[in-house]
């Protein structure tokens, strides 16, 4: 009995050497959390360059006033070489800690690199045991050595800023979708289908921009980063660019749920409509042989915004629902010719195609056959805090 | 004497182990958004080949396969079986190994050596074997609600990234599998390993044991499939560790981001149910076919002869692929449908004869 209870603590004494703490310990002083990263190709030499934003640790709200609170929230590193390894070898040079990728809440990509081609960077990232690839990826209008080292307001950190504002705009603006990770890139470039990620770019600088001085101006305009429309990519290389109107439509198109704003004809002038997309359904169908897809959207419609005029019988409520299932449809019907146009399959009717019949011959050229049939169909379920409009006459409806 | 529910739950995570592991990309790579039909053809197979098994159990109630060997063909042949199981027993528990340490390696410990984890967990499972059966199937009882659990909550809560598109085109090639037949073998084949503890079972284990494949089959179709859906295939058959991968980029909120050290728990536990059977069955043969006494010496031996076993098996994952794709079939086929099914022929030809004899 005492030989078996020997045995055991023995066994248990020695299991402690399979304990993370053994060889694999971590210490987190010994780590530097990288907030966000960006990447850069220069297409001429072919050099990478790397930033990585990292958190200080000494940083913080309370810490105002105690030695380390006048520090910056971040520090940029910034590090170059011939291929992704050898330019990420090279932070050891300047950052005195391991670098620790997995919280990192963004990762930017300058449009060059972009225009080039992404494929070097997505499998990079995915060959990586320790990073991941659902992080958002925002693309860089001009320099994005200037917009790894700007400030963002109110946000401690400027990846928890933009992570913030992609999810508002996609909530409240539909500006923005939750399909924009790099998994998300790498998953539908496999499959031959079109993406559009946001893009970043940095707003006019006043004074000294290098540092936290620029936090002390009460022009927040000025001085740090804005979400600007949105980057087509094709098979892992931006093709184009799309504003920021037409990335509603894209995004309704696409099934994306959130609200947004539109300006509606209705009767002999316009009303403000606030709309919310509950998803879009695709259908395929075959008419003479030909592909005919048809996408069904639904939408809500509140009187939220309708400073213009207020339904008050069932008929003025069948009337304003029509005229924005009319006036939307036309809208989605005119984006998707016009960016069809150009060749680009935003609808990814191709991947439609692909899945739903796929022993077709020429996929390609059956989708750019494809006939396309938009139908809106909205309900008014949402009002505003009144139930009739105050009617004076100052002021335009 | 281990109950039936023991036995069941063992065979099912025995067969779990390390096909989590290793065969979840390759599966999706070859048949694409249908790849999860995979394992039920597998599983259908694996329990044809265990009602070989039964028949042949059934046949001498009481005697292990080694036994049963040496029964009918006679000490000489009977040990040649017998030692070719032992060395299928260990060869198996050593790839385990390596899979397990090539896993841990490779994602949440790359700097502990390989050979800490192969020889802890010998260590550990010498242990459990040497107090015998009970310890083994009561251990695993009570591990599996607790691996069971967790898995598949944090595949639940991956699931808010699933997408229907990812399936289709769905039902394209149902057949794939007879394409790739090492999935005939790995891992349904391997569970002859659970017939070195049938003798220990209380009666009517047969259903149990053709339960506990098709429990097994079922979940790895549907880890397979929830696989599919939620990274698509293309990235699923291109990441080593897709259900890893899965449940990584599950953010619960602002709070939970990191539950994949969790599931990592519940692999190698797995893993480990896997190693304790295939140590018993190894240790069982040695004690069957030398008839011996002691335990902790042989336990000591095929501690060292595995932990060698597993360092040595393959360099690389990548040969472990190839090895896989091009051997298993034929290897388990071998030893657990030929042989088995040779016994049984033998052991049903003297009983047919020696009835003739005494009916004149």
């Amino acid at each position: 009995m005492i030989r078996r209870k020997a045995a055991a603590a023995a066994v248990l004494a020695l299991s402690a050497a399979l304990m993370a703490s053994c060889w694999d310990k971590i210490e987190l002083n010994e780590l530097t959390l990288v907030s966000m990263a960006g990447l850069d190709r220069d297409p001429e030499s072919g050099i990478y360059t790397i930033w990585l934003q990292v958190i200080n640790p000494a940083s913080g709200a309370s810490a105002k006033g105690t030695p380390g609170g006048e520090q910056s929230p971040v520090y940029t590193y910034e590090a170059s070489g011939s291929s992704l390894a050898e330019a990420h070898l090279k932070f050891y040079h300047l950052i005195p800690r391991k670098t620790f990728i997995h919280h990192a809440k963004a990762v930017l990509i300058s449009e060059r690199a972009a225009r080039q081609g992404m494929k070097d960077f997505m499998n990079f990232s995915e060959l990586q045991p320790d990073a991941r690839t659902s992080i958002p990826l925002l693309v860089v209008e001009g320099s994005i050595d200037e917009v790894m080292r700007t400030f963002t307001p109110l946000e401690r950190t400027p990846s928890e800023s933009l992570a913030s504002r992609l999810e508002l705009l996609n909530e409240y603006a539909l500006r923005s979708a939750r399909r924009i990770e790099l998994r998300d890139v790498i998953e539908r470039s496999e499959r031959d289908e079109w993406i559009v990620l946001p893009i970043a770019a940095a707003t006019p600088k006043t004074g000294n921009f290098n540092s936290w001085d620029s936090d002390a101006s009460i022009d927040a305009n000025r001085n740090q980063l804005r979400i600007n429309g949105g980057a087509v990519i094709r098979n892992y290389r931006m093709v184009g660019r799309l504003g920021e109107d037409d990335l509603v439509l894209y995004h309704l198109l696409d099934g994306e749920r959130g609200r947004f704003v539109r300006r509606i004809p209705f009767r002999d002038g316009h009303v403000t409509a606030s709309l919310e997309s509950r998803g879009a359904k695709r259908r395929l169908a075959w008419e003479n042989g030909r592909p005919v897809v048809r996408i069904r959207l639904r939408l809500n419609l509140s009187t939220l915004a309708m400073k213009e005029f207020h339904p008050q019988t069932l008929e003025d409520i069948r009337e304003l629902e029509s005229a924005v299932n009319q006036a939307l449809a036309g809208e989605l019907a005119a984006f998707a010719d016009r960016t069809r146009a150009k060749g680009w399959d935003l609808l990814r009717i191709g991947s439609l195609l692909r899945r739903k019949a796929p022993k077709l011959a020429n996929p390609g050229q059956a989708a750019a056959d494809a006939k396309i049939r938009i139908e809106v169909k909205t309900r008014l379920t949402g009002m505003g805090n009144l139930s009739r409009l105050y009617e004076g006459t100052g002021g335009t409806p | 004497m281990i109950s039936r529910g023991q036995y069941y739950l063992l065979t099912v995570n025995y067969t779990l182990g390390t096909t989590l592991f290793v065969t979840i990309n390759a599966m999706i790579g070859e048949a694409g958004p249908d790849a999860w039909m995979m394992p039920l053809w597998a599983g259908i197979t694996g329990m044809l080949a265990a009602l070989i098994w039964i028949a042949l159990l059934r046949s001498a109630p009481g005697r292990s396969p080694v036994e049963i060997a040496r029964d009918a063909w006679g000490p000489a042949a009977g040990a040649v079986v017998g030692i070719l199981y032992l060395a299928v027993f260990c060869v198996t528990a050593a790839w385990a190994l390596r899979n397990l340490s090539d896993f841990m390696n490779m994602t949440i410990m790359p700097r502990t050596p390989p050979s800490m984890f192969h020889i802890m967990f010998l260590f550990v499972a010498g242990y459990a074997v040497a107090q015998g059966s009970e310890t083994v199937g009561r251990l695993n009882a009570v591990a599996t609600p607790f691996l069971a659990g967790p898995f598949w909550i944090s595949l639940a809560l991956a699931t808010a990234d699933w997408d229907w598109e990812r399936l289709e085109p769905a039902f394209r090639d149902p057949w794939a599998i007879f394409r790739f037949p090492s999935h005939l073998g790995f891992p349904f084949l391997e569970a002859f390993a659970m017939t070195m503890l049938w003798p220990k079972v209380r009666s009517g284990a047969a259903g149990a044991l053709v339960l506990g494949i098709a429990s097994a089959a079922l979940s790895i179709s549907l880890v397979v499939f929830m696989v599919t859906g939620l990274l698509g295939p293309e990235r699923a058959a291109r990441i080593n560790y897709p259900i890893y991968t899965v449940v990584q980029e599950v953010e619960f909120g602002k709070a939970l981001v990191n539950i994949h050290s969790v599931l990592t728990v519940i692999l190698i536990t797995l893993i480990f149910v896997k190693l304790l059977v295939l140590l018993y069955a190894a240790c069982e043969t040695i004690s069957q076919l030398f008839r011996t006494s002691s335990r902790w010496p042989h336990l000591l031996a095929l501690g060292i002869l595995i932990s060698a076993g597993a360092v040595s098996i393959y360099e690389n994952p990548i040969q472990n692929r190839i090895l896989n794709n091009r051997y298993t079939f034929i290897y388990d086929g071998f030893y657990a449908v030929l042989i088995p099914a040779l016994l049984l022929a033998t052991v049903r030809l003297r009983r047919a004869l020696a009835g003739r004899s005494r009916r004149r």
